[in-house]
Order: structure tokens, then C-alpha cells, then sequence
């Protein structure tokens, strides 16, 4: 393939570097571009002036600014996994091998067949998604909405996973500069000079703004030699970070703002271990706003040609990148933005055909000027259409006496004043005030140690920028604790900067577009004022005027100035739309992080879960935890089969599982027993010490919190756990009652739950098993270690353990806890010496089988609906104390007798199988919401007695025993007549946890 | 694999190191004893126990702060002694003590500064003047909670995480420290 | 949100978690008016535009439980102290330590 010549590049200006060519594809046609190129720099070079296709009517669009605000030339960039849509072209920094494809076009760029949206324009107009596609609402989904997402749009998402990482980091700072123009760089070599730690932050891909743009002498040297100068003295600092490529995009309180760094945006692929973005969370001491000012175009007909362009990004084109926008250009403005786009046009051999002022009375220099470079000048007049479709062939212009002539031309460089960038200041809250004499919005009130700086401010001449930097740099720099050094600041002319506000051509014959990117036009807005969206806030919804992904910096303002003029109030009694983060998009991959797949989240793994790997558990997560299920045996094809043999060998001989997920806390202090006795409805100060007793705590309201055991060691040393999934609210829990309810109390708390490996040792032949293992002379007989006994003891030859016999499964069992380390050595111990028993590891699932077995509850019915009493744990609470949740458990909707309680269900038909979630309902009542009775919490196939067994919550469940009712599940069709029966379905007495 | 396994030498070849030779004792004081407390710990240690966030070395004993009114003991470990035991005993009535060396992993960067990369991996601003040695800080780090410390003579970094958490931890750490 | 937390120092608010209202006291049990002052306590809350007092918890940090005064309307922390030191001095000033 052939590479088409850089017809528009400049031979002698421009700050890229020509001994680095680079290569790039747009829509497949090759093109050679320089290092220091944007991809619309490059474009432009290249001679394409078309370069998308507008999102509603599918308009023929070029490039209109030369930054992050750009709304027409956006691009798909990159193909395959990392194809990425809706990227600025004006912002993309050239690579070599960069790829790009116009968007929202079909077939192609050229021939757009959906430009007929064009023609059916008065559909599409505003509100047209409210009005238009009413009735008949089965007509939404079928076919309004598909052809509006063929119709209308802008680029494509790839559809495969994201090959490229991203990262999350934080950086810390005296002062934050956001913005590197003449006042960010000012400001922070004045506070860098103090010593300060200073971040200085660009989005650009190069320090200086506008001083890269236009051609100005600072401290006698060329602007761009005097930005390399600081920038160089900048990185001599040790406590100076420099980030290019990083846009500010949110300000967050307590000095915190939130900016993402495009590390590896400029290359093809990362490389190795580099992320592709970078997330930052600054905070900073103090922060000044730089960002300068944006240009706003000036509403007229048929504004959004390719070939119509902001004037200040027509100057960057020229003196940034050596390229020229047009041949033959007219100068369209309402301030002295026009004077200084002729001289730099005039100076890069442009050609200028006219100079369109909405003043009547222009500078004589600038008159002179353009008599002798034969431009005509019209004063009092305006660009009322630009002229051609697929680019601009000329302008109409409408002279001050109103007679209208064409003049031919290839490029309109237009100027309707300059927006400063509030956005960033406002996000807190502030509001942008309006000054009539700027005929701009400039920052309102600002947070706690934020300070604005320069054009962001609304100064807008070089020399009072400059000034105006040195002063905030200095200012922020002493506010964090250093001494200032006098700042120098270098010589430089304020350029004029005169304005008389005007927005919008009303001679114009053609659409007339606010908001380019969106489609909103001139039109619109009068629309939605005549239907009664008066308010800002209103027009901006009904419109969607400043709701695409430029968040309306090229027309925010001159929609509502519109809007004033068509309401007939002052723009600053017409107010402003609030700025909210970002101030451009953010990628999803950059908010995620490191945070996606497997890394969504952290993982807790028990100490013996490499030897449940090796031995084949299936794993569950439960809440961060990855806990073992169950442990099938080869030739075991289903879980069923599994989990029952687990049970089977727990009731006959002996398993043991890994409990280690308790939340495990120690209650020390010799006010231990009287601070516990107000947590548990049940008494623990009278706990012998060497016993355990089952517990349960309430939340303040009565409800039911979370229940497990508390152990006594020591009169002033008590350990009790919590459920897996309570493990850090209980001890949050605790923490309040301790500092704020009791703060008198010696009581200290610590969280031990990681201390300790702990396995549950149930089934006949437990004891059997432990003896084993227990160092002599620790008698673990019946008569000396009796059931709810504890002890502190050895094991294994030395290994300091913990002995509870405490019973979950309803056999004969304990709990026996080591230092985590010695976990997987215990485990591999006790299924070594328990092979001449049988010994069978169990799962979660066999655990949870086992307890509904017995009536016990967990989760499913502490489900923060339910009371002690509801649980069937009523005689528990005590009545010689107060404790949390008491009082108000006691309250009449706490004590309804016919409140649902838990009681145990089994199938009338013994062969069918229960439902959690089905709802209760009288055996010959119809299946509706007012014959509910409760619903099934917990349901599971006991081996022990061959048949399906339920918990669940019953209304009056004491009186109904025996009686036949359905439990009805209409998700999954189940509809099964149960018995309502007592909620222990084995070993009723519980004889078998003292033998 | 091995930061949940019971293992001993696990220094490799590289500043990161998991450290498995110490014994770990957490001391809280009891209600009203903090002034005898620190008096005992001075005539103990030779050193009082920090009332910041601060880690102090006392002839081979690094005492973290640990929250108000706690600290971390940490001890080399050494055959036939019992740190935590001599520690209950010692503080028995002002101070509840508790063994946690199996609570948490620690882990060892040494790096006498700390390098871009570990500067922003974390919300703690651990610029050279900010972090000093000695200092220390109960934080987090995707979503793992985390204390670190800088040791008083500057010349590492020690992170010590919830032990159940600590691959995922040491693969972050890992990953930080480059 | 950036809170100093009186032990640990400024931290970012992820580090927190939030309660509520700091200024609503868990009533004496023991009263005859026991069940509205109870019902009160959990459910009676201002909607206080302006600063108030609330109880922050540092779990990501030390574990103290911090009374926060924050102007409602635009996050501004104003001050921060430890909840124990403010319930005790509370409690010497109604001479109520149990
Ligand atoms: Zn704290």
C-alpha cells in the first residue's frame, strides 16, 4: 500500500518531531502522521476532513476543537479485544500502527444511507423519545427501540474480555496543579520553589496549553522554549511529580480528586506489567485549578461542517502541529479571538477571504491589518450558514445592513467567546456565577483549600495568568507550612481580549446545532422553551442538550444563554446546569482496578485448605471465604450420594470438618461475665470456668443477631464465637456496647479468629479418636470432660490446643482448636488415626443436613425478621437482667403468640422433596398472598431417616402440630401437602451429646 | 503456598521475605492500669509502650501500637521459651495478654525508602518525611486489612495481614513492592 | 470524606463505617418509661441539615468508635473524638457509671 503525502503539514512550524514518522490506519486507508501528533492533527495533515457521522441525523462531521472537549470526531480506536469507542480523535495521541475507524456510519463514511434521519428530522426532534414512541407500548421493545439503536448512536464496544490491566494507585501532595498552561506551570514552580511537595497534572500529552497553541514571548524567550525551561527545572525537585496524560476528572471532599493517567494509551499494546490506565485518588493539602478556558462556537446554520472550527483550536492546528486546516478561510467572531486567528492563518500562508465580526467597531490595528493582507472586514455582521455538505465550500454571510453575499471558502474559524473551565471547582457544590463583562460563567464559591487560577478564572490576558499562577503557587505552598520564596515572574503582554456576548444566528436558513454531539439545534431548544421546559435543568433533560459524552463544553452555555434570550430573563437569572464528575468519561477498567475475575474480591482460605484441595473437596464460597462442601469419593457421580455417606459416617463412627470460619473473639477483663451478661439474652457471668454455654444476642430492636458459644477459661477470661457470616458486625457490636454503651467496664476485646485452626470431631467414635491425639495426662473420659466442658490443653506431643465438646451435629462431639499453622498438620493427623474407624471428612453441606436433622437454626432463620422466641430460644432470655434488645423484644408486635415460629416439616408423601423458600398455606386454601401462613427456611434430604425434612416459620406453629398443609413454591412448581411436625427429627432426647 | 501451611526458612532471594521466626503477643490494658502498665513496661523493656502509632525497639522486642491502649509484642522465637507465657505473667492484672502469632502473616519489604511503586499502592502516604521509621499505620489495601510499620532503624517495611487473607495479600504485596 | 481519627490520623471515610446519630443516648433500662424511651432511641432521629454529631466506627483502623461532627450539608468534619472519652465524660457528668 501507498501512504498518501501530508499535503497540509507546514514545513516550518509545529512542535513535532519530523525525524519520528509514524504510521496509522483511518477506516483502513494507511496514513504517516509525526510523534507529537494528535490523531486529528495527523488527520487534518492528511488532508480528511470528514471523519464521523453525527449520532441522530447521521450529519457529515469533521473536527471541530483541538482537545478533550471535542464532540464531532470521535473515533473507534484499536480492533479485536481492545477496540475502543467514542475516543476524541483530537486527544488520541498518535502511535505507530494506530488504528481507527469512524463510527454511527453505514455502509460507509461517505455514503451514509441513515442520513434519511436527516430528512425525517421533525420526528426526531425534541422530546421526540417521549412523544414520539408513546403508543402502542408493545411497540417499545419490538421496534422503536431497535431502530433507534440502529439509527442512532455512536460507537461500538468490543464484545471480548479486556486484554489489558488496570491499576488503582494514591498520590499525596502540599498542592495539586491542575492544568500546565501559563498559570498551572507558574503555580507550581513558585510552590515547588518553597519546598512544597507539589503534583502538576496534564491531560495533554505535553506541558504548557495554550502557550504550545499560540505564539507568545514569555521572559523573552518563545513560549514553548520558556514551558521547557520550567519544566525542566520542575523535575529537578525531588518532591515534584509530574503527571502528563492524566486528566483530573473529579473533585471529592476533604481535598480528594480523582484523576486517571492514560499510561499506555499511546502504544499499540502495554507493555509487559504495565496497566493500560491507572486510577488515581490524590489528596491534597491545597489544589489549584488551572484548567484554563474553553473556546464556544457560535450557533449559525449548518455549523457543524466539517471545515467549520473553533478559532483557537484552528491557531493549535497551525502552531502546535504544523497543520494547515484549510486553504481558504473566513474568521467568524464576537472578540479579539478573531484578530489573533487572522495574523497566525496569515502567517502559516492561509489564506483569509473575510473577517465576520458581530461588533460594530473593530481595533484600527486590526483593520490595518487586514487591509494589507487583503482580507475583507465586516463589522456589525455574521456567518449566518456555512455553504457544502460533506465539507465547507463557502459562507454566507449577512452584513450589518442585512444584505446577505457568499464568499468562497474551505475553512470557518469561529469564535463565540471563552467558557472557563469550572467544571472541576463547581463539583462540590459551588456555583459558577455569571460576569457579564467577561460574557462568561467563572467559579462560584470554592471548597476548603481549593483556589482557581488563570482563564479557568476568567483572567484571561498571558501576563495576569502568568502573575496570577506565581500568587496561588506561593499562596497554597505558605497555607501548607513553607516559606515562600518570591516568586519571579517573567515578562509577558496581556493580549486584548474584548467581547460582546452574542450566541446565535437568527438569520441562519439551515439547522443550526448547540449541541453538535448530540444533535440538539437551535431549533430544539426554541421547541422545548414553547412547550414550557423553561428551567435549565429542564431544557437540558427534555433536549438532552449537554448529556453526550462531552457533557456539553462546546454548548452548555449557549444553550441556556439561548434559553434566556428566548424567556426573556438575564443569563445569570437563568442559572447554569451543575457540573458532576467526570469531567470526561472514565473507562469501567479503570474503576475496576485490579478488582475483576478472580480479583473481584479477596479470598479466605482456612489453614487446612491445600489438604482439602488434595484430597478433592468441591469448595463454596461463602461470603469471602472458600469452604469445602463436600468431599466426594471416586465413583460417588452426584453430591446427594456424597453428602449422605458423610452424614451416615458422622452418625455411626466419625468425621470431622473444618470450622475454622467461626468468628472466634476473646472477652478478657475482670468485668468480663457482667459486660457479657448485657450482650447475651442469657446469663454468662455464672458460666463455671472450664464450661461452655450456647448463646444468643440480640440487636437493640429485639430482633435476633446472632447466636454461638462462649467459653470460660479464667474468671476474667471468656472466648466466644459467632457465625461464619457475623464475624465482623458482632465484633463492631461488641466494640460499641465496650466504648460507647459501658465505656467503665474493664473489659478489652480481641478478634482472634484467624488465631486458630478449628475442627469440628463428631460421631460415636470421637472420643476414641481424640484420645489418640490428646497429650497425657489430660483426661478426656466422659466422667472428667463432660459434655459443654473446655479445657486449654496439648496435642499431638506439645502442640497447644483448645478442647470444646460442643455439639452442632447432635452426636457425641468436639471442637478442637490449634495455632493456625499447626491446622493442616492436625487435620492430616486426625484422618491418619482415624482411618481405623472409618473417619470421613465432611462438608458444609453435611453440616447444614445434620442441623436441620436437629432443629437447629442458623442463617435461614436468623434472617433479621425473626426474635429468640420466634426461634423456639424464648426460655433462653433471663429475666434477672437487662441486655441489649431487651426492652423492646418485650413489645406487642415482638410477642404476638401468632407470630410465625420455627417448627420442622416432613412430606405427607414421603418420597417427595421439600422446597426452601415455598410458602405455607391451608391444605384446602387457594394459593394466594392472604392464606399465607410462613414459609420453609431450611430444607434437606436426611439419611438418617430416607426422606426430605424442613425447618421453616409458621403463624401459631405451637397448636399445629400434626396438621396437613401445602407448601406451595410457584417459581419452581412445587406444591407439596407437608406435616407439621417438632423441629428435632433425630435423637429427640439428645442422649447421644453425654455419653 | 507457603504463607498457610506451617513452614520455617522461607527467605528468598529478594527483599521480600515472609517472617515466620517471631512469636507474637497482643497486650491490652486494663481499665484504669495504663500509667503502671507503662511504668512496668519501662523497668521490663526499658521502654515505654508507644501512645501513638509508633513501633519502638527495646534490645531485640519491636512493641507495635496496635490501637489504643494495645500493643504488639514481637519476639525473635526461641527454643524452650514461651514469650507469651512470660508475658502473661508478667502483665497478669494490668494487662489482658493474648498469644496472636498465628493471627496474622508478616511480611518483610526491605527497602530503606520506599519505591514509587509501594508510595501509591497504598491510602497511607508513605513519602520518605510522612512515614518515618518508627512509624505505624492500621489501614487497609483492597479491601485486606493490613498494619504496616516502618522499623525505627529505617531499613524495612513490615506489612502483617490477616493470616486467612494472605495469599491473596502476599500476591498484592508481591506485586507492590516492584 | 477524609476523617482524623484521634488515634490513627486522617484517613479516607473508606476506612469508616457509619452509624448514625451520636447524640441519642441508650436510655436506662431499668426507668419506668423504659419502652418509649427504647422506641425513641432506635427510631426517633432529626434530619439535621448542619452540623451533628455522629458515630463513626475505624474499622479499617484501630477499632475505636469516633464521635464525628459533620455539617450535613457539604461534609465539612469539624471534629472528631473518641466515643469512649465522650461517653465517659458523659457519664461523670450524670454520675451514672454502672
Ligand atoms: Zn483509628
Amino acid at each position: 500500500m501507498t501512504q498518501s503525502a501530508q499535503t497540509a503539514r507546514l514545513k516550518d512550524r509545529g512542535l513535532i518531531d519530523r525525524s519520528q514518522s509514524l504510521t496509522f490506519t483511518f477506516d483502513g486507508v494507511p496514513y504517516n502522521g509525526y510523534a507529537g501528533d494528535t490523531l486529528a492533527s495527523a488527520l487534518l495533515a492528511n488532508g480528511v476532513r470528514l471523519v464521523g457521522r453525527s449520532f441522530k441525523y447521521h450529519r457529515p462531521r469533521g473536527i471541530l476543537t483541538s482537545g478533550s472537549e471535542e464532540p464531532n470526531a470521535l473515533v473507534e480506536l484499536r480492533s479485536g479485544a481492545r477496540r475502543e469507542p467514542n475516543t476524541k480523535a483530537t486527544i488520541t495521541e498518535l502511535y505507530d500502527g494506530l488504528e481507527a475507524k469512524s463510527q454511527n456510519r453505514f455502509p460507509s463514511l461517505s455514503l451514509d444511507l441513515l442520513a434519511i434521519n436527516g430528512l425525517v428530522s421533525p420526528f426526531l426532534s425534541a422530546g421526540f423519545y417521549y412523544k414520539t414512541f408513546m403508543w402502542p407500548a408493545s411497540f417499545w421493545e419490538k421496534i422503536y427501540e431497535p431502530m433507534i439503536r440502529r439509527a442512532a448512536g455512536l460507537g461500538r464496544a468490543a464484545q471480548e474480555h479486556d486484554p489489558d490491566s488496570y491499576d488503582k494507585a494514591f498520590a499525596f501532595c502540599d498542592v495539586l496543579v491542575v492544568g500546565s498552561g501559563p498559570a498551572g506551570l507558574m503555580a507550581a514552580l513558585t510552590a515547588a520553589r518553597t519546598g512544597a511537595r507539589v503534583i502538576l497534572v496534564d491531560e495533554s500529552f505535553a506541558f504548557g496549553g495554550r502557550l504550545l497553541s499560540d505564539v507568545r514571548t514569555v521572559g523573552g524567550a518563545n513560549g514553548a522554549d520558556w514551558v521547557n525551561s520550567v519544566v525542566a527545572e520542575l523535575k529537578s525537585f525531588p518532591g515534584v511529580q509530574l503527571m502528563p496524560r492524566t486528566t483530573v476528572f473529579g473533585a471529592y471532599d476533604s481535598g480528594q480528586f480523582g484523576a486517571v493517567e492514560r499510561v499506555a494509551d499511546h502504544v499499540p499494546v502495554p507493555a509487559a506489567g504495565v496497566p493500560r490506565q491507572r486510577l488515581w485518588r490524590i489528596v491534597a493539602k491545597h489544589t489549584i485549578i488551572a484548567q484554563g478556558a474553553l473556546e464556544r462556537p457560535i450557533v449559525f446554520g449548518n455549523n457543524d461542517r466539517p471545515g467549520v472550527m473553533l478559532a483557537s483550536a484552528v491557531r493549535t492546528y497551525i502552531n502546535r502541529f504544523g497543520v494547515k486546516p484549510g486553504e481558504t478561510a473566513v474568521v467568524f467572531s464576537n472578540n479579539d479571538d478573531g484578530a489573533s486567528t487572522i495574523a497566525d492563518l496569515v502567517g502559516a500562508g492561509i489564506r483569509v477571504a473575510a473577517l465576520v465580526d458581530t461588533r460594530t467597531v473593530l481595533q484600527p490595528a486590526t483593520k490595518s491589518f487586514a487591509r494589507k493582507h487583503g482580507i475583507r472586514i465586516f463589522e456589525g455582521a455574521v456567518v449566518a450558514d456555512a455553504i457544502g455538505s460533506s465539507r465547507v465550500t463557502g459562507a454566507r454571510i449577512v452584513a450589518a445592513d442585512g444584505t446577505s453575499q457568499n464568499i468562497a471558502c474551505d475553512l470557518i474559524a469561529v469564535s463565540g467567546g471563552f467558557n472557563p473551565s469550572v467544571q472541576v471547582s463547581t463539583h462540590l457544590g459551588g456555583r459558577a456565577q455569571w460576569q457579564q463583562e467577561l460574557a462568561a460563567f467563572v467559579p462560584g464559591a470554592l471548597p476548603k483549600g481549593m483556589a482557581v487560577s488563570g482563564s479557568a478564572k476568567g483572567t484571561f490576558g498571558l501576563a495576569s495568568c502568568l502573575k496570577e499562577g506565581a500568587q496561588a503557587g506561593e499562596a497554597a505552598a505558605v497555607a501548607s507550612g513553607f516559606q515562600a520564596k518570591g516568586a519571579a515572574v517573567p515578562a509577558a503582554d496581556d493580549e486584548p481580549s474584548d467581547i460582546s456576548a452574542f450566541w446565535h444566528v437568527k438569520t441562519a436558513k439551515h439547522k443550526a446545532f448547540v449541541d453538535q454531539q448530540n444533535d440538539v439545534t437551535a431549533a430544539d431548544v426554541a421547541l422545548a422553551e414553547r412547550e414550557g421546559f423553561r428551567s435549565v435543568e429542564h431544557l437540558k433533560r427534555y433536549t438532552t442538550l449537554g448529556m453526550a459524552t462531552d457533557q456539553g463544553k462546546t454548548s452548555n452555555v449557549n444553550g441556556l444563554a439561548m434559553l434566556a434570550q428566548l424567556t426573556g430573563k438575564t443569563i445569570a437569572a437563568t442559572g447554569a446546569t451543575s457540573a458532576r464528575p467526570p469531567y470526561t468519561p472514565v473507562s469501567l477498567g479503570a474503576l475496576a482496578g485490579e478488582h475483576r475475575g478472580k480479583h473481584f474480591k479477596a479470598t479466605r482460605l482456612t489453614p487446612s485448605h491445600d489438604w482439602a484441595k488434595e484430597r478433592g473437596a468441591v469448595f463454596i464460597e461463602t461470603g469471602m471465604w472458600l469452604r469445602a462442601q463436600y468431599y466426594p469419593k471416586p465413583g460417588e457421580n452426584d453430591w446427594l450420594t456424597t453428602v449422605c455417606r458423610e452424614v451416615n459416617t458422622v452418625r455411626n463412627s466419625v468425621g470431622v470438618c473444618d470450622v475454622s470460619t467461626l468468628g472466634k473473639i476473646e472477652i478478657h477483663g475482670t468485668d468480663a461475665g457482667k459486660f457479657l451478661d448485657r450482650v447475651y439474652i442469657n446469663m454468662m457471668s455464672t458460666l463455671g470456668v472450664g464450661k461452655a454455654r450456647y448463646g444468643m444476642m440480640l440487636r437493640e430492636d429485639g430482633i435476633a443477631m446472632d447466636d454461638g458459644t462462649a467459653a470460660r477459661f479464667a474468671d476474667d477470661r471468656y472466648f466466644i464465637t459467632t457465625t461464619t457470616a457475623n464475624a465482623i458486625k458482632v465484633l463492631q457490636h461488641l466494640e460499641l456496647c465496650r466504648q460507647w454503651y459501658w465505656p467503665d467496664l474493664d473489659v478489652q476485646i480481641f478478634p482472634v479468629s484467624d488465631q486458630w485452626a478449628q475442627y469440628s470431631v463428631a460421631g460415636p467414635r470421637a472420643r476414641d479418636l481424640l484420645a489418640k491425639i490428646v497429650d497425657a495426662p489430660f483426661d478426656i473420659s466422659n466422667a472428667a470432660f463432660p459434655y459443654m466442658a473446655v479445657a486449654e490443653l496439648t496435642v499431638m506431643g506439645g502442640v497447644k490446643a483448645r478442647l470444646y465438646r460442643l455439639s452442632f451435629s447432635g452426636e457425641m462431639a468436639y471442637e478442637i482448636a490449634v495455632p493456625a499453622r499447626q491446622g493442616d498438620r492436625l487435620m492430616r493427623t486426625l484422618m491418619a488415626k482415624g482411618e481405623e474407624f472409618g473417619i470421613a471428612p465432611y462438608g458444609t453441606e453435611a453440616l447444614g443436613v445434620m442441623r436441620i436433622e436437629k432443629g437447629h437454626v442458623a442463617g435461614p432463620e436468623l434472617n433479621g425478621t425473626t426474635t429468640a422466641a420466634d426461634l423456639g430460644l424464648g426460655k433462653m432470655a433471663s429475666t434477672k437482667k437487662d441486655f441489649v434488645g431487651r426492652v423492646l423484644s418485650q413489645r406487642p408486635g415482638l410477642t404476638d403468640p401468632t407470630r410465625p415460629r420455627v417448627v420442622g416439616f416432613r412430606p405427607v408423601d414421603r418420597s417427595q422433596r421439600l422446597r426452601g423458600g415455598a410458602h405455607f398455606i391451608g391444605k384446602s386454601d387457594a394459593a394466594v398472598a392472604q392464606n399465607d401462613q410462613g414459609y420453609m427456611t431450611s430444607v434437606a434430604y436426611s439419611p438418617s431417616l430416607g426422606h426430605w425434612i424442613g425447618l421453616g416459620l409458621l403463624a401459631n406453629a405451637e397448636s399445629r402440630m400434626g396438621e396437613i398443609l401445602r407448601a406451595y413454591d410457584p417459581v419452581r412448581n412445587g406444591d407439596v401437602l407437608v406435616e407439621v411436625v417438632p423441629a428435632t427429627f433425630v435423637d429427640v432426647e439428645g442422649a447421644r451429646l453425654r455419653v | 503456598m507457603s504463607e498457610l501451611a506451617n513452614h520455617t526458612k522461607t527467605a528468598r532471594a529478594s527483599d521480600l521475605i515472609e517472617r515466620n521466626d517471631v512469636t507474637v503477643t497482643n497486650i491490652a490494658a486494663r481499665r484504669g492500669a495504663r500509667a503502671s502498665l507503662d511504668e512496668l513496661a519501662r523497668a521490663t523493656f526499658g521502654v515505654s509502650l508507644p501512645s501513638t502509632p509508633k513501633a519502638v525497639e527495646a534490645g531485640g522486642t519491636l512493641i507495635v501500637w496496635a490501637g489504643p491502649d494495645q500493643w504488639l509484642i514481637i519476639q525473635k522465637e526461641e527454643t524452650g521459651r514461651d514469650h507469651y507465657s512470660e508475658l502473661a505473667k508478667t502483665f497478669n492484672g494490668l494487662a489482658s495478654v493474648i498469644d496472636v502469632t498465628e493471627s496474622r502473616t508478616i511480611f518483610r519489604i526491605s527497602q530503606a525508602r520506599p519505591s514509587p511503586v509501594l508510595s501509591r499502592s497504598m491510602g497511607i502516604d508513605f513519602h520518605d518525611a510522612a512515614f518515618k521509621p518508627g512509624d505505624v499505620a492500621i489501614t487497609h489495601v483492597s479491601h485486606l486489612g493490613v498494619i504496616v510499620w516502618r522499623l525505627p532503624d529505617g531499613t524495612a517495611y513490615d506489612f502483617a495481614c490477616a493470616r486467612t487473607y494472605s495469599r491473596d495479600f502476599g500476591d498484592w504485596l508481591r506485586k507492590a513492592k516492584a | 470524606m477524609r476523617i482524623n481519627c484521634p488515634h490513627c490520623g486522617l484517613r479516607s471515610n473508606d476506612e469508616f463505617s457509619y452509624l448514625g446519630d451520636a447524640s441519642v443516648v441508650r436510655p436506662d433500662p431499668a426507668a419506668p418509661n423504659a419502652t418509649e424511651a427504647f422506641y425513641a432511641f432506635g427510631y426517633e432521629r432529626a434530619n439535621i441539615a448542619g452540623p451533628m454529631q455522629e458515630l463513626w466506627y475505624h474499622a479499617a483502623g484501630c477499632h475505636a468508635w469516633l464521635v464525628v461532627t459533620r455539617d450535613t450539608r457539604n461534609h465539612e468534619i469539624l471534629d472528631v473524638k473518641s466515643a469512649q472519652e465522650v461517653a465517659l465524660e458523659r457519664q461523670k457528668a450524670a454520675g451514672t457509671a454502672q
